[in-house]
């Protein structure tokens, strides 16, 4: 720690980088498998409770998992890390990117354009798309992720349609034209499960679960490590944080802030690169917050 | 014509979902739980009333909930 404190602005940056470094370009396989597993085993739900092979509340708790672990993985794509623009396995990238948040009925375009405006602004109240998450307390940024998805609010995933308009890019404009394709159907299958007398199973197997699951996400990859949302910049704008939890409970959010730092860290990579570089990140007067 | 056809279905979301989605779930709820209604009330009537009052009531206070 010593010779860290010595250290120059210049010599911090570079110790940084050399561990980040080490880091980037490993192919996550753990999160290829997990997306296509966790999709696989979420619409393997649907037969096995359709046809009374599984009863329904089991399948609701499967399927509430799969929602609340169907996001990851298509980060990783968000920010090419499966696959680069142009190589080889760019398809796998994009494949990911679009199939991982099906249960979550959020399209891989408005996903991936409001996530970097996140990552340009992060805690910039007009120009965070997900600074609607911050409250000052656990408790209450639970509720009000429900509040951020009512019809009339300007917030949540709202605002993450307002924001592709503001854009006015052709990218902008397909994300969104995707996105409403994604909620058409989404709404056109509950309601046709609902008349045909599945409407129990609709709602245990997708709505219900996507509400939790959505709450899930929004608590952990966006409340918990950007609380209190006060500061921005580099070293400022997320923080390291211990959870009574532990790191799989919280999808390894603990460490975000190397995430924050360098987006091309694949998640699994993120605990071992924070315990490497945790010396520097005090020195930067990063919040750590029991870690 | 689709485009506005789309923007209707999104600026009634609440009232579509409430008669569509909310209205057959309550029904099947009450028919599993075996609820004896009033009035002569068939499940799927009481269900219309719930899941499409419900509907309309978000619709005009733009929440399903009590808090906006």
């Amino acid at each position: 720690m010593a010779e860290i404190a010595a250290m120059s602005e210049a010599e911090l940056l570079r110790r940084e980088r050399e561990i980040a470094a080490r880091h980037m370009g490993h192919f996550p396989w753990g999160s290829v498998i997990w997306c296509f597993a966790n999709l696989t085993c979420w619409l393997a739900l649907w037969p096995l409770v359709l046809f009374d092979l599984m009863p329904l509340w089991l399948g609701f708790i499967i399927a509430t998992l799969n929602v609340m672990l169907c996001y990851l993985p298509s980060h990783e794509a968000q920010h090419d890390i499966i696959a680069r623009p142009g190589t080889k396995l760019r398809w796998l990238n994009e494949l990911v990117g679009h199939v991982s948040t099906i249960p979550l009925t959020l399209s891989y375009g408005v996903a991936k354009l409001t996530h970097m405006e996140h990552h340009k602004h992060a805690n910039h109240p007009e120009k965070d798309p997900d600074y609607s998450n911050h409250a000052p307390s656990a408790l209450v940024a639970i509720w009000k992720s429900f509040l951020n998805r009512q019809p009339g609010a300007a917030a949540g995933f709202n605002r993450y349609g307002q924001m592709m308009q503001e854009m006015e890019t052709p990218q902008a404009g397909q994300a969104l034209m995707i996105a409403i394709i994604y909620q058409l159907i989404f709404y056109t299958f509950l309601i046709v499960m609902a008349w045909s007398g599945f409407a129990l199973e609709a709602a245990l197997l997708w709505w219900l679960p996507q509400h939790i699951g959505l709450t899930y996400i929004q608590f952990y990859l966006s409340w918990a490590p950007h609380h209190p949302f006060a500061d921005q910049g580099r070293y400022k704008d997320t923080r390291a944080w211990r959870s009574k939890f532990g790191n799989i409970l919280t999808m390894g959010m603990q460490y975000h802030v190397i995430h924050h730092l360098y987006p091309r860290i694949p998640l699994m990579r993120t605990p071992r690169a924070y315990w490497e570089m945790r010396d520097v990140l005090k020195a930067r007067d990063v919040q750590i917050d029991g870690l | 014509m689709l485009v506005k056809l789309i923007e209707l279905i999104f600026r009634f979301g609440p009232l579509v979902f409430g008669f569509g989605f909310m209205a057959p779930l309550f029904a099947e709820l009450i028919a599993r739980t075996g609820v004896s209604l009033p009035f002569g009330l068939t499940p799927l009537l009481a269900g219309l009333i719930l899941g499409g009052g419900l509907g309309l009531i978000a619709q005009m206070r733009g929440s399903w909930i009590w808090q906006k």
